[in-house]
Parts: C-alpha cells; structure tokens; sequence
C-alpha cells in the first residue's frame, strides 16, 4: 500500500478538567493544554506500525483547523508520520464538511487507507468516519480493536456490545480505531528535533472547495449540576424511607 | 560569546546576533550582575524587566519534550518507591531514560542532542522532579555538572569524540570533585595528577559521594597538578581506563534509588588530550560547571513543590476532622498559602537565571546561588509543611510525602550548602561594591581637578552611583511596574538603598575582616535573596494581561504576600546587623564545643 492517511484533531487534553467559558459560548481552552485526540493518536500508532511491517510506504497525517494545530502534527511527525497536512480554517468544522475535506485529500493524496479515531473526545460525534466511507464510495469499518491486512484486503475486528465481530473489507476503505488497538508510543525526544525538518504543508480550505455542510448552532454550553452531597444510611429499612422521602419509590 | 553558554542554548543565536548586531552598550549590558547591583543600590531595570519569555517555537517544542516527560515517568509512582526502598534504579528503567533521549538534553543538536536552552532544561528537570528525584538526579547529575565541563570548555576533539556518546546515554556522566577531606573547601583536594613520561597524566587519589558514580562511564575529574601546592586541572577520565574503582552504593536518607559511590584512581594514566581546559584552571572549571548547573537542581526544587502542593491540597480538601474539611482551618490555608507564595517565587527566580545564562550574561554566579538557596529551602519547607498537613498519614511510607521530604533534605547540602552559598552571595556583592567605593573614592578626588578625566574613569556602576549620592539619579524608581503593583515595587526601591547603606557601614566598619563576620554576611545574604527573588516575582506579574480572572488577581496576591513578608525579614535583617546578640552566641557556642555536651543536664 502507498499511502495511509490519518486524522489528527487538536482536542483539550484528556487529563484537563474541562471548564465552560464564563459568557456560555464554549468550551475554555485559553491557557488550557491541548493535545492529539486520543483516539486519532491509537490510528497513528497503527499506521506507524503497518509502516514498520512493510505495509504500507508512507504515513501522513492530517488536520483541521487553526495553525496552533501545527503542534498535534509536529507531535505526531515526532511519532514518526513521513508528511502532514493543515487544512486551514478559522470556522468549526462538523464532521460532514471533515468528511468532504478528507475526501478532497484522498483524490489529491491518492490514499488507500484512512485511519481515524471512532470519535473526537471533545464533541463525541462519532460520525466523520462513517460519512467519509459513504462519500467516498468505498468500505468502513469501525471501532477496530485490532486490523490485519492482507493484500487487498483489511480483516477488521470490532468490539460491539455484545462482544467481538470480525470482518473483512476491501481496500481502499475507512477504519475507524477504538481504545484497546494499541499503546501509542510516545515520542523520543530526538525524533523531535527530526520532525522539524518534515514537510508540514498548509492547504487554505478554501482551496479545497468543499461545501461547507449546515452547519448546527451551539446555543448555549452549560456545565453539568454540582453532584449533591451524599448520605450514609445505616440499613436496608433507612435507605428505602430515604428513598421514600425523595418520592424516588 | 561568554563560555558560559558555548553550544548549550538555544537562544544562544539570537544573543550572539543582539550582540554582533549593536554595541558595546549591549555587551556591557551582558557584563552586569544585576544582584551585585542591589548592593550597589541600585535595580537594574533592564536586567529585570520585561520577564523573560520563551519563543513560540520553543514553547511547542518544550510542550512535547514534557509531555514525553509525564508519559514516561506517570505510571511508575509504586516503582519509584520500591526503588527508593531497595536503593537502586533497575538497569531496565535506566534503558528507558536513554531510549526517551534524556541524556542528550542539552547536547546541541549536532551531537546527537537537542540542544536545550538552560531554560528549557531546568523546565524539565522542574517536570521530572514532580515524580521523582532521583530520577532527576540521575539526569541532572549527568547533564548540569556530570559533562557540563566538556560542554562549556572542551576541545572540538574532545567534543567529537565523547559528545555523541554522551547524548544517547551510551556514556553517563559523573562530577568528581570532593574528597574526604575536602567538601565545601573544593581547592582543597589532594588528588593528583603528574606529567608521566607518554607525554600524560597520571592520576592518583579518591573521590567520595559521586552521583551517578556506580553508572558512570564518562568521569570529569579535578586534581591538583604537579606540586601538592599545586593549582587544579579537570580531566575527562573513562570508566574502562585501568586503575579506576568504583565503591559501594551508599545507603543514603533520601534521592536512594540514586547512585552514589567512591570513585578512586591507583596510577590511572590519561592521555594529554583529556586535560580539560587549560591546565591550572581547574578550579575555575569546576565552579563555572556548578554555576551554570544550578538552574537543574533549582528547576528540580520548584517541580517538587508542585508536587507538594497538588497532594497537600487535595489531602486537607479530603480529610475531615472536627466535622469540617481540615481546609477549613486557617492554620492549613496559611501553610498552603506559603507554599505557593515559595513555589512561584522560586520559579520566577530561576527563571530569571536561566534567562540571564541564556542571554550570554558573563557574571551570573550570585543570582544562580541565590536561586539555589532560596529554591532549595522553600522546596524543604513544602515538603515538610506537606507532610504536616498529612499528619499521621504524611509520616507513612504508604504515602509520597515521607519520601519527598527525605529526598528534598539533599538540596542544601550538595552543589554548594545554604552557608556557603550564603557567605559566597554577601561576599562577592560585598566586594564588588567596595571596589567602587574605592574607585568612586579616587574619582571623586579627581573630578576636583580634572572632573571630565574622572568620570571618565569610571566604571558604569561607580558613575550611576556618583549620581545616586548626588541625588541627581530619578532611575531609583521602577517605571516598568504597573501601577497595581506600586506600593509592592516600593518596598523593593527602598530596601535595595538600605542595603546598600548598610553595605557601605560594614566596609567602613570591618574593612577586609568582614570577611569574618558571618552572622552580618548571613543577613545581607537574606536581604539580597529577598531582593532578587522579589523583584523577579513583580517582573513576572507585570507581564500578566491585567484582567478580573480569579488566576491574575491571585498572582496580584502573591506579588503582595511575598512583598510585605519580605519587608518584615529586611527590616528585621537590617537592623539586627547593627544591634544583635552575635557575640554572646559565638561565646556559647565556644563553651560547648570545649565541654562538646549540654552543661545543664539535671535529675
Ligand atoms: C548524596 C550526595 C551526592 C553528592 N554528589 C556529589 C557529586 O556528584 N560530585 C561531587 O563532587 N560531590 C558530591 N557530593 C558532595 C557534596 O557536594 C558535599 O557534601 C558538599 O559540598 C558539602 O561538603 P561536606 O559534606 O564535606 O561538608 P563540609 O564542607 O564539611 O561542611 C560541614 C558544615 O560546615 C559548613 N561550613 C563549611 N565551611 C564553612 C565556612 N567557611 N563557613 C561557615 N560554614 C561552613 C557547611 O555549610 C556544613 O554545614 C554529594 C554529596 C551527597 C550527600
């Protein structure tokens, strides 16, 4: 396989107790770290290792967004990606015009594989992946928990409510990863100083000429209610007239 | 370009251009010491101002490093105990600090390294200590002190040839400078190097308490060359040269997992090409290395009180007593309260140290002591205070904090202890501004004659100073504080003039034995530290963009906090070296020490 594209989107950092700004218009990420979507960093794990086993040539990565998304590609080229691509825009992107982008990247890149996270940590969307492979025309397969490829083939395993399901895919599809795939690696501190010098190209998205898709209005962002404080009863009978009392029996 | 940051920075460019580019202002600019300065009377405002800030660039990068940092070290707290419990590092675990490249920090780039900044690598050893210490011992003992000397004043050969090794970890390094006879009093070593007959060296003698001495294949060593009076030469000596021993790990109180051996020489023979420097210059070499280390140990400190604060925070939240959190209780809030007021002053003081190495700054000897002492103490008193906070819980091994406190006792004793870093702040301050006193002296005298020839004459400082005594001088004032901060800057304008005041009554008054007043050195050391690190904490709040976030008007706070409670300790310091109890003190010491037991025991 020639090429493995793979998603990278700048999300707040998984660790970061995350705050609403205090006008209700967002999430706060002033001053706030911001890292790879865990998810996408699993899909790079993997394409790094497909890589390393011969089975494919190159890795790029890409994103979306602001230039400070420069640095979740810097990361992911210290990782060990050969290529990234900022597609730049100011706007939010949903996952259907994330769709349409990468599918202007696919023609331009000549992919044959794309690797995406099941879903961004920041809007749960879980949706990219699935639109891409519609559009594209061509194969997904989700929340892989472990892929094997085999020539034209990818034989995707994928981890449902009611346990494992393994299925087989033609390539060129879409292969969305879930959390138990793989450990990323991380990064070596002198693979940082190499990443500078990979090529890192900015595409304006305008460029691109994707329509850009409805987009939905965020009203208002509310934190969820303070927990209230507990109780500690001491029986059976306590807890049910405490229940009671609250009308919840 | 000083030696001082001779390939180590990254910003080292970007000074050699500032300095190409203008004139000699900037260079002597670059030559000033603005904590000398202080007993001068004078706040050197541009030494202080604007706070220093890191590139874009270098802040992206400096991201990633830490972030390999925390995902390398976060899941290993149970093996940081138990390793601390069976005094050793795994070698597995030490494979894993060269694969991650953390020997190779501050090695440029084309060596293998990455070519850290002093402020970039004090920032991760700040992120390394908040896990463990020892970890950061055995990086930092390499990097700041272990091949500094190879960095700051190596051949090109000699870089070649060990660098790259160096950087990937295949050679740790190790600083071997006490002795048993000589700690504190480093020019006084007896190990010695002779002119052999293959054109080298040979060494002979023993070095004690070698960090990193059992790991070590890569040894900077100093002895004394040629006569037993002889002046120090450093050498770079191999692990694998015939006639080198390692002892036994000690058993230690705190940094355990860290090693810490004897490294002794029987008739080593090093060739001429391992001299490092020039020969006689040892001691030189050996201090500029501590010198210029500091900001690892100091960055350490800080990491530590991170550490400190986080746990201790969520303890008193969590921990009921009395039927309320004990963070209820103001005498908990004033310990935390403490620890952050320490925790940011010390990181504003070494930040500002390292910008000063990182700038080619050539005279940064006593801001990097005062970094230290303040640094190092503040990080023994969160690790105490936090362990008092924890109470019964903080005294077992169960928890961290036991361990914190143990592997924090270190940080005033080695590199230099607080006292004789003390006496080495007030001392050289003392003396810089004597000499002017002199100086001003003769070129007050002379400008009665020729007063155009004396001002000429005179050094930067002695003319500003002629100013300030002919209260010709406005640049007492701070113009670059924000108005906010006013009030704060003032207690800094008026105590460094005291202290100059004071330094000047001294000289009168002890002339050379100042030397021996060490109670009075002590306290104008306080002074000075309160000074520098204060100044350092209102350069970096006036940097803030003022708004109503509940994060600047906390850091207003600290700058507040920090300011009144120093101007207490000055006033106090101050007006103690005029009047105080020191002779009776000495005299009871001296009584004890001839009966060297407590006279007063009673049934
Ligand atoms: C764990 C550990 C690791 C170390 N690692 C290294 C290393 O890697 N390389 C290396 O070369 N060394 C190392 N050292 C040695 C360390 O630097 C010395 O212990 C330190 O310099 C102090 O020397 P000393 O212990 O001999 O104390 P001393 O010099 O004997 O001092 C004893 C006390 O007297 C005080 N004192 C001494 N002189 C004066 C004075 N003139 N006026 C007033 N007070 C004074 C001191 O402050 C101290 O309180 C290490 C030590 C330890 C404990």
């Amino acid at each position: 396989m020639e090429r493995v594209l793979v998603g990278l989107k700048r999300v707040v950092d998984y660790n970061v107790r995350v705050r609403i700004r205090s006008d209700g218009s967002g999430v706060e990420t002033d001053g706030v770290k911001m890292s790879i979507n865990p998810f996408d960093e699993i899909a790079l794990e993997e394409a790094l290792r497909m890589k390393e086993r011969g089975e494919a040539n190159e890795v790029v990565v890409v994103s979306i967004g602001g230039s400070e998304c420069q640095q979740q590609l810097r990361t992911g080229l210290a990782m060990g990606a050969d290529r990234a691509i900022l597609v730049e825009t100011a706007e939010s992107v949903n996952p259907l015009t994330g769709a349409r982008i990468f599918l202007e990247l696919i023609k331009r890149e000549a992919a044959e594989l794309v690797l995406l996270g099941k879903q961004a940590i920041d809007d749960d969307n879980n949706q990219t992946g699935q639109m891409l492979a519609a559009l594209w025309g061509r194969p997904q397969a989700t929340f892989a928990s472990r892929i094997e490829l085999n020539g034209s083939t990818a034989k995707v395993t994928r981890e449902v409510d009611v346990g494992l399901e393994t299925i087989e895919v033609d390539l060129p599809a879409v292969i969305t990863t879930d959390l138990r795939l793989n450990e990323p690696r991380y990064v070596k501190l002198p693979d940082i100083m190499k990443a500078k010098k990979k090529p890192l190209d900015q595409i304006p998205v305008a460029d691109l000429a994707v329509e850009s898709a409805a987009s939905i209005t965020a009203v208002t962002f509310e934190p969820p209610e303070q927990r209230q404080k507990g109780i500690i009863v001491k029986d059976v009978a306590e807890l049910v007239a405490a229940l009671k009392d609250k009308g919840l029996v | 370009m000083g030696v001082a940051t001779e390939g180590i920075s990254m910003t080292a460019n970007l000074a050699e251009d500032k300095q190409n580019e203008t004139s000699a202002e900037a260079e002597r600019d670059l030559d000033l010491s603005p904590a000398k300065g202080l007993f001068c009377g004078e706040i050197i405002q541009s030494c202080f101002w604007p706070f220093p800030e890191i590139t874009n660039e270098q802040k992206e990068m400096l991201g990633m490093v830490l972030d390999s940092v925390d995902r390398f070290l976060e899941d290993k707290q149970e093996n940081f105990r138990q390793w601390d419990e069976a005094g050793e590092q795994p070698e597995e675990f030490i494979q894993g600090l060269r694969d991650l490249g953390l020997f190779g920090l501050i090695i440029p780039e084309e060596h293998g390294g990455i070519g850290l900044s002093n402020t970039g690598y004090s920032r991760v050893l700040q992120q390394s200590s908040r896990y463990d210490s020892s970890v950061s011992l055995t990086i930092g003992a390499h990097s700041s002190i272990g091949m500094k000397g190879l960095l700051l004043f190596g051949t090109d050969a000699q870089k070649e040839r060990y660098l790259p090794r160096l950087a990937s970890g295949e050679m740790i390094a190790a600083y071997c400078l006490t002795e048993s006879g000589s700690g504190s009093d480093a020019a006084s070593i007896r190990t010695r190097a002779t002119r052999n007959s293959n054109g080298g060296w040979t060494l002979n003698g023993e070095k004690i308490w070698i960090t990193n001495g059992g790991i070590a294949d890569f040894y900077t060593v100093f002895a004394r060359t040629d006569s037993d009076a002889g002046k120090l030469s450093a050498f770079i000596v191999e692990r694998d040269s015939p006639g080198v021993n390692i002892g036994l790990k000690e058993d230690k109180l705190g940094i355990r997992s860290s090693s810490t051996t004897t490294v002794s020489f029987a008739d080593v023979e090093i060739p001429a090409e391992n001299l490092l420097g020039e020969e006689g210059k040892g001691f030189k070499i050996a201090m500029a290395i501590l010198n210029s280390g500091r900001t690892g140990l100091s960055g350490g400190a800080v990491g530590g009180m991170k550490t400190c604060i986080a746990l201790a925070s969520k303890q008193a939240v969590e921990r009921k007593q009395f039927g309320s959190s004990i963070a209820e209780f103001g005498l908990i809030k004033k310990k935390i309260a403490e620890m952050t007021v320490d925790c940011f002053a010390a990181e504003s003081a070494v930040r500002m140290v390292s910008h000063y190495i990182d700038s080619g700054y050539t005279d940064y000897s006593v801001e990097a002591a005062i970094s230290k002492v303040f640094a190092s103490e503040a990080m023994f008193r969160a690790a105490n205070e936090s362990l008092q906070i924890a109470a019964g819980n903080g005294f077992m091994k169960e928890f961290p904090y036991e361990r914190i406190m143990r592997d924090s006792r270190i940080l005033t004793i080695f590199e230099g202890t607080s006292e004789i870093l003390r006496l080495f702040i007030a001392l050289s301050g003392m003396k810089y501004a004597g000499v002017l006193l002199q100086e001003l002296k003769s070129a007050t005298d002379d400008i009665f004659n020729n007063p155009i020839k004396g001002f000429g004459l005179l050094s930067d400082y002695a003319g500003r100073r002629i100013t300030h005594l002919t209260s010709l001088g406005q640049d007492r004032i701070i113009a670059a504080v924000p108005e906010i901060l006013r009030d704060d800057a003032l207690v800094f304008e008026k105590y460094t003039l005291e202290l100059a005041r004071m330094t000047d009554v001294l000289l009168r008054r002890h002339g050379k034995s100042i030397i021996e007043k060490q109670f009075a050195l002590q306290r104008a050391a306080d002074v000075v530290i309160d000074l520098f690190v204060g100044l350092s904490v209102l350069s970096r709040v006036s940097a803030m963009t003022p708004d109503d976030s509940e994060q600047y008007q906390q850091a207003l706070s600290i700058a507040h906090i920090f300011s009144q409670r120093a101007k207490r300790r000055m006033n106090r310091n101050l007006r103690a070296m005029l009047r105080n109890e020191d002779e009776a003190a000495k005299s009871l010491a001296e009584y004890i020490f001839d009966k060297q037991s407590y006279p007063w025991d009673v049934l």
